[in-house]
């Protein structure tokens, strides 16, 4: 087996600024990252975009800082990108696939970062699985990827500050917009307006810069307001959107649909790794436990950036160095200096601004929730009421969770849906437990491992 | 306060289910104690086979007499438990293989039994025309099968409830004081029964050592993988003589993977986890058999808990301690094709009519230093 000190998981902004600190300092480190070029979400494919004048003039606001992390970390790190991990032993053997090469790999780690950043939250309702129904992110992932822009009007919905900026990066691709459905009424919640404050207190510019775009879509003319009843209607994909605004039932044509309510950590792999999490109510998610450093529950398992908790691009690369600082005195290494991350800027006022909506706001009894092993959500709703008392007596009882992707786009969900049903706390009702591979896997390629790693 | 019942049930897996519902319809009160949540460990985690197939001698009359009980299954419980009579193969992969096998069918026979038969290659290609082509030969028993341990453990909860079994998660038993009743020590409060059933699967002899009993178990993980659903080919469930393996697909096309791997057992957390190593010897296993399961797709992997005896065969018995106290755990890996006759054996012991299959070599105090043991998986 392979040894490595420091194992990094993600090439996103925490990612990179970690490697480039204990790469430097010495360690050899190493970055497993599933796409073709380090970036992780927000800088998707930034190698390419900087060298694509039309995509880096729509996108370019994105990948403030990217070029130069990416720089310094090939530097000092070692990375393997189109490369999925697979499984990781509480001891830190990790398990991981090169989907270039095909081949499995067992490396040792000394210490693990996990990085792995935001996964866009799904958002069931009628027709949310119908072919041309996406998630802003995911439309947002083909404009960064390769320019792929949808061929005709799209159609908008939710709420947060993704789905304004891909509404403007959309328009400066020259993609019509045929409407944007607010979920939030006009005016922010007083709570909300409470964080402001100190909001611009924390970050003018990105106050006054999510100012704008909000203002560019309220005003664009095609904007609907604290909308209801969203469903995507269509034989075999989507052919138009139907919801209810200022009471009545609008229904408008439409090939594409994307729609958002922000974006919660991704812990497939901290679930995986049995790490503790706690349960932040602003983002209505689970996160790793961590403490100040970004250690987590388990010896010398750290967890850095979105992951951890939503906090943004530059906080992710603040917290990934001063992580890795960290990692570097455990592992008995002087790192250099830097600065601690600052707070959550104006992150609570964001959260308040578009706060999560309910889990079952758009669904209806029969509305998919697992979509992998076709689980309604009148499905687990009749199993609770049989007796079932969390996510994983759910699962065995109707499979929820059991498909490919791991449970990975119902998890959450599916505990928020416990916990309402149940009257109880999402922390209490707790999560799904996640099984290797944490993406699926070739038999084939499975069955390689002992033929090669024998030793 | 202590509360009663007419028989208290440690443990909600299998045995534990089947025995309190048995019970419960017997006009008995009973509740039934789980220390976690209800089929958490290898009952969940089981592959699901109805396997009279190369069984220890001593387990061969016990298998055959539950087949009717799992025939029988879904009427019983009223719900389905994914029971099917699919026959299970075990082929052989070369000469020594298939002489191995003639040995034990001959062996079987001898001892009376005929639901064990050689079929040579011509046969055994035509049962799974998918196989691959080097295999020689089997052993085959026609009317074994398999179940879904999930659908199973769901319908078993179900017809507890509404046979009046009270199932309490989360009790775990600390305590165990013999009298009359019987007084059964949790960590949240005591009730008392004169029977009490210990089905505590790989912490059965953790139960029995509250009461002086010692049976040697070890906990081990047995790996499982499972694929996503592929076109249907393969009907039986198949295992080898060349090495461990038991395969067989889902109504739905999941193709299930397993065959006695031992992953990581972390006692401490009660968890399992598989080998990386393991899964993949074992993947190859399979692929050998069915070579285009190499473009099937594994989607989940996974390693439930259990306990496996010295000589590897289950402990069916009246305490030899405390009257009133049955044991019936340490199935290690392969209980779950026993467990509607474990509930009727013992509810049998209960009741002191004589069993409905030989129990004498399961006894609690069989085990004696140096004796003669093996393991049959």
């Amino acid at each position: 087996m392979k040894a490595v000190d420091v194992l990094i998981v993600g090439a996103g902004p925490a990612g990179l600024s970690a490697a480039a600190v204990t790469g430097a300092a010495g360690l050899s480190t190493l970055v497993i990252d599933e796409q073709a070029a380090p970036g992780g979400q927000i800088w998707r494919a930034a190698e390419a975009v900087g060298a694509d004048p039309v995509r880096h003039a729509a996108l370019g606001s994105s990948y403030r800082g990217a070029m130069a992390a990416i720089a310094i970390a090939r530097q000092h790190a070692r990375f393997a990108t189109e490369s999925e991990v697979v499984d990781v032993s509480p001891d830190r053997d990790v398990l991981w696939f090169d989907k270039t090469a095909r081949t499995l790999h067992q490396t040792r780690a000394r210490a693990i970062l996990v990085a792995t950043g935001a996964m866009e939250r799904p958002v069931p309702f009628p027709g949310w699985t119908l072919p041309g129904v996406t998630g802003v992110g995911a439309l947002q992932i083909a404009l960064k990827q390769g320019g792929m822009v949808p061929d005709g009007p799209v159609v908008l919905a939710g709420q947060g500050p993704l789905l304004l900026l891909v509404a403007q990066q959309l328009a400066a691709f020259g993609v019509p917009i045929a409407a944007t459905l607010d979920v939030a009424s006009a005016f922010p919640s007083r709570t909300a307006l409470g964080a402001l404050p100190g909001a611009i207190g924390a970050d003018p510019g990105l106050v006054a810069k999510g100012a704008a775009l909000a203002a560019r879509r309220f005003l664009s003319g095609s904007a609907y307001r604290d909308i209801r009843d969203l469903e995507a209607v269509g034989a075999g994909r989507i052919e138009a959107v139907r919801f209810r605004a200022a009471g009545e039932t609008v229904t408008i044509p439409t090939t594409r649909l994307a729609v958002h309510d922000g974006v919660i950590p991704n812990t497939q792999l901290t679930r995986l790794l049995g790490l503790a999490h706690r349960w932040i109510d602003g983002q209505a998610a689970f996160a790793p436990q961590v403490d100040a450093d970004g250690l987590s529950s388990r010896e010398n398992v750290w967890v850095a950036g979105d992951g951890a908790g939503i906090g943004g691009a530059e906080r992710a690369a603040a917290q990934g160095a001063a992580t890795a600082r960290a990692i570097c005195r455990a592992l008995g290494t002087i790192p250099a200096a830097g600065d601690a991350p600052r707070g959550t800027g104006a992150r609570t006022f964001v959260d308040r601004l578009y706060a999560p909506l309910p889990v079952s706001h758009f669904a209806a009894d029969d509305t998919l929730l697992c979509r992998c092993e076709s689980v309604t959500f009148g499905d687990v709703r009749r199993v609770i009421a049989d007796g079932a008392t969390g996510p994983n007596r759910v699962k065995t009882a109707t499979r929820c969770g059991m498909g490919p992707c791991q449970g990975r786009i119902c998890g959450a969900n599916l505990t928020r849906l416990v916990a309402e049903e149940t009257g109880r706390a999402p922390r209490d009702v707790g999560a799904l437990r996640i099984r290797p591979p944490l993406k699926p896997l070739l038999l084939a390629d499975y069955a390689t491992l002992a033929a090669t790693d024998s030793a | 306060m202590r509360e009663g019942a007419d028989l208290i049930v440690i443990g909600g897996g299998l045995m534990g289910l089947w025995t309190a519902v048995l019970a419960a319809r017997d006009g008995r009160r009973v509740r039934l104690l789980e220390a976690e949540t209800i089929g958490r460990h290898a009952s969940s985690a089981s592959a699901g086979g109805v396997r009279s197939l190369n069984r220890h001698p001593a387990e061969i009359p016990l298998a055959r007499a539950a087949l009717p009980l799992w025939r029988e299954a879904a009427r019983d419980l009223g719900a389905d438990v994914g029971y099917v009579a699919s026959g299970q193969i075990r082929v052989a992969e070369d000469e020594a293989g298939l002489a191995r096998l003639e040995d034990r069918a001959a062996a079987t026979r001898a001892l009376g039994y005929t639901h064990e038969e050689i079929v040579g290659a011509n046969a055994l290609f035509a049962l799974e025309p998918a196989l691959a082509p080097h295999c020689l030969g089997a052993l085959v028993v026609r009317d074994d099968g398999f179940a879904d341990p999930l659908r199973t453990i769901h319908a078993l909860s179900r017809a507890a409830h509404a046979a009046g079994v009270i199932v309490e998660e989360g009790r775990r038993v600390i305590g165990l004081a013999a009298g009359s009743p019987l007084i059964v020590v949790t960590e949240s409060g005591e009730f008392t029964a004169p029977l009490v059933v210990n089905a505590a699967g790989a912490w059965g002899n953790a139960i029995a050592a509250l009461v002086g009993e010692t049976v040697p178990v070890t906990p081990t993980a047995l790996q499982m993988s499972v694929t996503e659903p592929v076109a249907p080919f393969v009907a039986a469930v198949l295992g080898t003589e060349s090495g461990m393996l038991s395969l067989k697909q889902s109504a739905a096309g999941h193709v299930v993977i397993g065959g006695g791997f031992a992953g990581h057992v972390d006692a401490a957390h009660r968890i399992g986890r598989p080998r990386p190593t393991l899964v993949s010897e074992n993947l190859a296993n399979a692929a050998r058999l069915f070579p285009h399961l190499d473009a099937a797709r594994i989607v989940r992997t996974w390693a439930g808990l259990e306990g496996i005896t010295r000589d590897g065969l289950p402990v069916i018995s009246p305490s030899r301690k405390v009257s009133g106290l049955i044991h019936a755990f340490g199935f290690s890996a392969h209980g779950f094709a026993l467990s509607p006759l474990v509930a009727r054996l013992v509810m049998e012991i209960a009741d002191a009519r004589p069993p409905s299959a030989p129990i004498t070599p399961f006894g609690v105090d069989r085990f004696q230093p140096a004796s003669e043991e093996r393991r049959y998986a």
